[in-house]
């Protein structure tokens, strides 16, 4: 019977059908190749130590956590000195002073102009 | 005694192909022959459709032993079958690349027909001859995925991971193999 090339599973049941048999291997090959390979002994790849790599992370993690709680109880914190709160408030007092009494100083003089002065308009 | 020891034929029969391969990378060539005898049919007939019959023992061979050297470097979590394959396949491809110019189809085929002499059916001797004209008729990539595939029906996934190709250029590359043995074919007169 001819098969019908034009489906896929026609095609493919006829080269399943028609393919050439396997040679048979030859009756030593087993043997001679076994005994290569009993003369190559396997090498271990060594893979990284599990148990290490995890005590060297925690270690390294560890350090990392007692870096920061350190850094935050040991360093002082960036508070002022009594001086220099002193400084600091007459400062801004002194600041604060002067620019109250310029501003005073403008508006009084501003209001000070009578309401029927031509140069006010 | 230890236990390693007392291990007969029999149970490493029933071990899975990770059981044995532990017990390879542990120097144990009795676990290794078991492998090879599990894989070996099929193996060879991998090489036997992409290469040709004259030295087909040796290449079996060279698959089993860089399997053997490459057992260290083998990802357990992988499938043995589809690594070894893998390695059948770049084993077919270097020997195609190096016999190229040194052999001719004639020869092949005066091999082939020096086999089948014990075939009484001519008719079927003929289509086993074009079937292998066809083979040797495509390109190597698309042999590659029509022997896998259709002859020695792996999935199309586990196509794709020998061949380090994606699903869908292994689709592909189906679709057009089978396209071309379609067409050796008819052009032979195997017609509907």
């Amino acid at each position: 019977m001819i098969p019908d090339l034009n489906h896929d599973g026609d095609l493919v049941n006829f080269l399943r059908q028609h393919r050439t048999p396997i040679p048979p291997a030859s009756a030593d090959v087993e043997d001679r190749l076994l005994a290569r390979i009993a003369a190559m002994p396997v090498v271990p790849v060594r893979h990284p130590d599990r148990r290490r790599l995890w005590t060297v992370s925690g270690a390294i993690a560890a350090g990392l956590v007692a870096s920061l709680i350190g850094y935050h109880t040991l360093m002082p914190r960036p508070y002022p000195s009594e001086a220099e709160l002193v400084s600091l408030e007459s400062f801004i007092a002194t600041n604060w002073y002067d620019t109250v009494d310029t501003v005073d100083t403008v508006d009084n003089e501003y209001l000070d102009i009578p309401l029927d002065d031509p140069s006010r308009n | 005694m230890p236990v390693a020891q007392i291990v007969t034929y029999d149970s490493l029969s029933d071990r899975d192909d990770q059981q044995l391969v532990r017990q390879c990378l542990q120097g144990d060539t009795t676990s290794f022959r078991w492998l090879y005898r599990r894989h070996q049919q099929r193996v060879r007939s991998i090489l036997y459709q992409l290469c040709d019959a004259t030295s087909l023992d040796d290449l079996v061979q060279d698959v089993f032993l860089r399997a053997w050297k490459g057992l260290p470097k083998f990802r357990q979590t992988a499938q043995f079958s589809t690594w070894l394959y893998r390695i059948a396949w770049n084993v077919a491809s270097d020997h195609r690349q190096a016999a190229a110019q040194s052999r001719t189809r004639l020869q092949v085929l005066s091999n082939h027909s020096a086999i089948q002499q014990e075939a009484p059916d001519v008719l079927h001797l003929h289509y086993q001859d074009l079937v292998q004209r066809g083979l040797a008729h495509l390109s190597l990539e698309h042999r590659a995925v029509l022997v896998l595939h259709d002859l020695e029906e792996v999935p199309q996934k586990e196509v794709a991971e020998i061949l380090q190709i994606p699903v869908g250029t292994v689709k592909s590359r189906l679709f057009h193999a089978r396209a071309a043995m379609r067409q050796f074919l008819q052009q032979q007169g195997v017609q509907p």
